[in-house]
């Protein structure tokens, strides 16, 4: 098998084992319930194309949320820079054996992402990767293609605007 | 410049865990998502000369030498990866089936002409002349077998085991008993669930399970697998 007969096989043997987070990915980086199927779609087709620059010996999930991060920015910029709408109908499945304590961890995760709106593409996309994902900040900063000490100076001012929108929306609630 | 970084609110790690840990997307989304993706991963074949393009032609493209050609949508119904192709898919990764339809009408000529090299599709446009039937229609999403969605929990499972995440993988175990209490792929959700088990440290879950394991399937291949992952660690 050629080389890339072989990238392109190991990546379809890899890369369904991260549709969902993909999917949870794209959603965290602002983009509405409606439209992450599409974007998701959009970044493993552009990964498919880019193969060029995928090493199988390395973590594939790196690699594509560096393409998943362009592809929201390049959206975002295509929007004039125009927030998508968070409030979207969304299906939401889950197997807790309590009902309550699905619906509250709903309640948290949709102050997560509300909280995540008030950044901007590019510090939401390192405090995604960075302090959700747990990603390696110089890991991060090489698959968004940025110097490490911007990578580490927008995961500060995320992480302060975040605290500052998490605190209003949980005080906002029990009021 | 100092790299140190403001650490977030215990309030506010904790709701980003709950985030971290949000379910599954929907399996009818991923196995929809999944199909879309294999469809457009082949496409690029379909401009390279090789010994796909008969195939192709077989599956029902009928075009004559300098028919008007009518593709309809995008032409390609990318969409149309049927659950039995997406089992075939899932079951034996290396031995990729997509069936490629393509919708065309073509006017019905006096006699058809000897088959000819396929002519480059036209952008649709309407045709004048009588048009004979479409070539079978095809709804342009897929829909899942229950094999798709078994495999596709079952590799939840072993995916969410391969990242340590044990609570995620036996929860996906349980959607699989739940949905599937008898399905084809129980034999090896039942182990995954043993090794999420153990790797949990419930080890007398574990054990229970895996004895009842023994039972219904005393010839199974897993149960290496299975024995291994309740094996008491040596000197106890």
């Amino acid at each position: 098998m050629s080389t890339r007969a072989t990238v392109q096989q190991a990546f379809r043997d890899a890369y369904r084992q991260h549709l969902s987070w993909m999917l949870h990915t794209v959603r965290r980086l602002g983009v509405s319930p409606s439209d992450a199927e599409d974007v998701a779609h959009d970044v493993f087709s552009t990964a498919w194309k880019r193969l060029d620059t995928y090493a199988p010996d390395r973590p594939m999930r790196p690699w594509l949320f560096g393409i998943a991060f362009r592809i929201v920015s390049n959206r975002r910029a295509a929007r004039g820079g125009h927030e998508e709408l968070l409030q979207d109908f969304e299906t939401v499945t889950g197997t807790a054996h309590r009902p309550d304590e699905f619906l509250e961890g709903e309640r948290t995760r949709q102050h997560v992402l509300r909280a995540l709106e008030t950044l901007s593409v590019e510090q939401r996309a390192v405090f995604v990767g960075a302090d959700i994902d747990g990603a390696p900040i110089p890991e991060l900063a090489e698959s968004l293609e940025i110097p490490v000490n911007t990578a580490y100076s927008r995961l500060r001012l995320a992480r302060q605007r975040f605290q500052t929108a998490f605190d209003g929306l949980q005080n906002g609630v029990r009021t | 410049m100092s790299n140190e970084l403001q650490p977030l609110s215990d309030a506010a790690l904790q709701a980003l865990s709950v985030e971290r840990a949000r379910p599954p997307a929907p399996d009818e989304e991923l196995l929809r998502l999944a199909a879309r993706l294999e469809a457009s991963f082949a496409l690029p074949e379909l401009a390279q000369p090789s010994t796909s393009a008969p195939t192709v032609a077989a599956k029902g493209l009928r075009l004559a030498s300098g028919a008007k050609v009518l593709l309809f949508g995008a032409g390609l119904a990318v969409g149309g990866l049927g659950g039995a192709q997406l089992q075939a898919r899932f079951g034996t990764p290396r031995e990729v089936v997509i069936e490629r339809r393509i919708e065309v009408r073509v006017p019905a000529p006096p006699s058809a002409p000897p088959a000819t090299p396929l002519p480059t599709p036209e952008a649709p446009r309407a045709v004048d002349a009588p048009r004979p039937r479409p070539v079978e229609a095809r709804a342009p999403k897929p829909s899942p077998s229950a094999i798709d969605v078994e495999r596709l929990l079952i590799e939840q499972a072993t995916s969410a085991l391969s990242r340590g995440q044990g609570e995620q993988a036996l929860a996906a175990c349980a959607r699989h008993a739940e949905q599937f209490p008898a399905g084809q792929l129980a034999e090896e959700r039942e182990s995954l669930a043993i090794r999420a088990l153990a790797a949990l440290g419930r080890g007398d879950e574990a054990r229970a399970r895996a004895a009842a394991f023994r039972s219904r399937f005393p010839d199974s291949l897993l149960l290496e697998a299975v024995n291994a992952a309740v094996a008491e660690p040596a000197g106890r």
